[in-house]
């Protein structure tokens, strides 16, 4: 039976670990795209609002620095609230994007955008309680992470198939990738800034975000939450139509690996070798047995076509192998990374504390 | 230094005008060329030197005559106006005390006599533009907006800060002061560059660069040429004696660039890796970032990705 991978567990920060003093409290920058949500930003932004003030008055060490929207060419009067929401508060800055390039793109715009030590990423409506990102912090500070996702509990979209399909594409993904972040996924999620930052600066159009946060940690963790979408549930639609959630899932597919081009090259040295084998079996039978085949040059013929077969068959492994490497470069995923992790201290030493 | 004299041929209009640009590196250098693009001047070249003393005074003095002498010229019998631009900066941001002592007094000295210039000729028309230095005042603070206050950690920061207060208590109505972030751009015979300029060249040159902060070290990042633009459009707007002294402006891009973003920018450009020697400094790795909604009206940074697009147009045929 084939031994399961481990997925890396972050050890809790120790107080030898702390290289920097850091006087300021921590930051977080909170990421929300937004498309259509019109109906929910007045009430996210009050929520979040809410949550600002009330870390400030319980003198946490962290702070909520800035709330960052992304106008993703919003269909509907979004735009207008966000510039209402913005003129009320200096912490809530809006980004237009010029036209609509969609969710993961519009977070990575957030994101590079951003300054907190840590970011928050979320959806605009209101599926994701903002009273959670403390629990989402305490995760971090129990454990290492850096990165954490709310893991819902139950169903997310009153829709079993629905929810049953978004689970089933990612768990299909994690199996045929070996990423064991991939069933986890989801836009309700921490991250440490440097991580995210840069991670959304190597990000193509076609890259799924959460496979690039993949590339410079594995140290992630989930927290369960009871996550609705109310959106779908109250009006049966949501703004991830079929079309979409397959543009999704072959995004995620195809930025996850590049497993099915090695696949391709090894079956380009398969196809050489079965060439070379049965070029020898045809020879062996001709000098064992030379009246076998009737028809004149046809072992030669079918030696020949196996041989410069087998070679093209090579060659394109070749080929394939550096477009691997060529796909890996594109795609932006380091040869290194290095992290800072030692503020984490100050939040650790926070929640045990009973904060 | 260089003054600047609206001349007749020029066809100036209105009370006689002289700018007093102190400081032709980088950043006063940009503001020249866009002065000379938005009209034509008549200029003369002053030494002023570094160390105080007789000869700075001096320096000084003949400064101000020349400007006297400009506007008893002008046919027209009325005061005229003068703007001392101090875009001057011998210590950079990694100075100790003892250099960032001589710019100070330097300073000083000009700004006395452009005092003295005021008492003398009160209808005068003066106002002085400092630049000053966002990320030697907000070092290590993120998000500053205009509720931040300066809470400078170096001794350039404490440089900007008493040059800033210094202005403040100036006798003349027109008082600017501009404080830009990051500033990126090439200049021809300047000796430093900044950051993105060096990674430009040294990457067109197959050089190595020398990191002293972290890969993810935030900083905000704005071309001269915007830097220069703004502050000669200040310069050029307003008739002699009104001025609006708002400000300080803030001349940033609003956006947090991490060092990997700028490497990737300008690798993205050269098309080619940049060699790199990282020599890791905690003190030079604080993050410095603005706040998008703390930037002046008519400010208009260009984006890093163009930024660097125009570094790399100058420094390439500098060195082919």
């Amino acid at each position: 039976m084939r031994r399961r991978r481990r997925r890396p567990r972050g050890r809790p920060p120790t107080a030898s670990t702390v290289r920097i003093q850091v006087m300021d409290p921590l930051t977080i920058t909170v990421v929300v795209p937004v498309y259509s949500g019109e109906d929910y930003l007045e009430v996210l932004a009050g929520e979040l609002g809410a949550v600002r003030r009330e870390w400030e008055q319980q003198r946490r060490p962290f702070r909520l620095l800035e709330l960052i929207f992304v106008d993703d060419a919003a269909r509907d009067e979004s735009s207008a609230v966000l510039e209402r929401i913005a003129a009320r508060h200096d912490w809530v800055k809006v980004i237009t994007l010029s036209r609509n390039f969609g969710q993961h793109p519009a977070t990575i715009a957030g994101i590079l955008y951003s300054s907190g030590n840590w970011v928050v990423t979320m959806d605009e409506d209101l599926q994701h309680p903002p009273s959670a990102i403390i629990e989402l912090l305490r995760t971090v500070a129990r454990t290492g992470a850096d990165i954490v996702y709310a893991s819902p509990c139950g169903h997310v979209h009153g829709s079993m198939y629905r929810d049953l399909a978004s689970r089933g594409v990612k768990k299909l993904v994690g199996v045929l990738t070996r990423n064991p972040m991939v069933e986890h996924f989801n836009s309700f999620r921490l991250i440490r800034g440097s991580i995210a930052r840069a991670a959304a600066s190597v990000c193509g159009y076609e890259t799924y975000l959460d496979v690039a946060f993949s590339w410079f940690s594995l140290r992630f963790e989930t927290f369960p939450l009871t996550l609705r979408d109310k959106r779908h549930m109250t009006r049966g639609s949501s703004s991830y139509g079929l079309r979409r959630l397959r543009s999704h899932s072959r995004r995620l597919f195809v930025s996850s690996q590049t497993r099915l081009l090695r696949l391709g090259a090894v079956l380009g040295v398969a196809a050489m070798l079965l060439a070379a084998a049965l070029a020898l079996h045809v020879l062996f039978t001709h000098s064992v047995d030379p009246s076998a085949v009737e028809v004149r040059g046809w072992r030669s013929l079918f030696v020949a076509i196996l041989f410069f077969g087998g070679v093209c068959a090579f060659l394109i492994g070749v080929l394939i192998e550096y477009a691997t490497s060529l796909v890996l470069h594109v795609q932006g995923k380091p040869t290194f990374f290095v992290v800072d992790r030692s503020a984490d201290e100050i939040l650790r030493r926070h929640f045990e504390a009973g904060g | 230094m260089l003054l600047l004299f609206s001349g007749r041929a020029h066809r100036w209009a209105g009370p006689p005008r002289a700018v007093a640009l102190f400081g032709l590196g980088l950043i006063g250098g940009a503001i020249l060329r866009s002065l000379h693009e938005g009209r034509g001047w008549d200029t003369r070249e002053i030494p002023f030197p570094w160390a105080p003393g007789s000869s700075q005074s001096a320096a000084a003095r003949t400064v101000l005559e020349a400007v006297t002498d400009a506007w008893d010229r002008c046919p027209v019998a009325t005061e005229g106006r003068v703007d001392l631009v101090w875009a001057a900066g011998r210590a950079g941001f990694g100075a100790e005390p003892a250099d960032t002592a001589a710019e100070r007094q330097s300073f000083a000295c000009v700004m006395d006599l452009f005092e003295a210039l005021h008492c003398r000729r009160p209808a005068a028309g003066i106002a002085a533009h400092l630049v000053s230095s966002a990320g030697g005042l907000f070092e290590g603070q993120t998000s500053v907006g205009s509720e931040h206050c300066p809470a400078p950690r170096r001794p350039y920061g404490e440089l900007k800060l008493a040059q800033e207060r210094r202005l403040d208590e100036a006798a003349f109505a027109g008082r600017y002061v501009y404080r830009p972030t990051s500033v990126y751009g090439l200049v021809q015979g300047i000796h430093r560059r900044g950051l993105i300029s060096t990674l430009v060249y040294n990457g067109l040159l197959g050089r190595v660069t020398r990191i002293l902060c972290g890969f993810e070290t935030l900083r905000d990042y704005v071309h001269v040429r915007d830097v220069g633009a703004f502050v000669a459009g200040r310069i050029l707007q307003g008739a002699a004696g009104a001025y609006s002294p708002a400000g300080p402006f803030l001349l940033a891009a609003g956006k947090p660039t991490a060092l990997h973003e700028v490497i990737g920018a300008v690798e993205a450009v050269l098309r080619r890796r940049v060699y790199l020697s990282l020599d890791y400094s905690p003190a030079n790795s604080l993050d410095i970032t603005f706040s998008s909604r703390a930037l002046p009206e008519g400010w208009s940074p260009t984006d890093l990705a163009t930024g660097v697009r125009l570094v790399h147009e100058s420094a390439a045929s500098r060195t082919s």
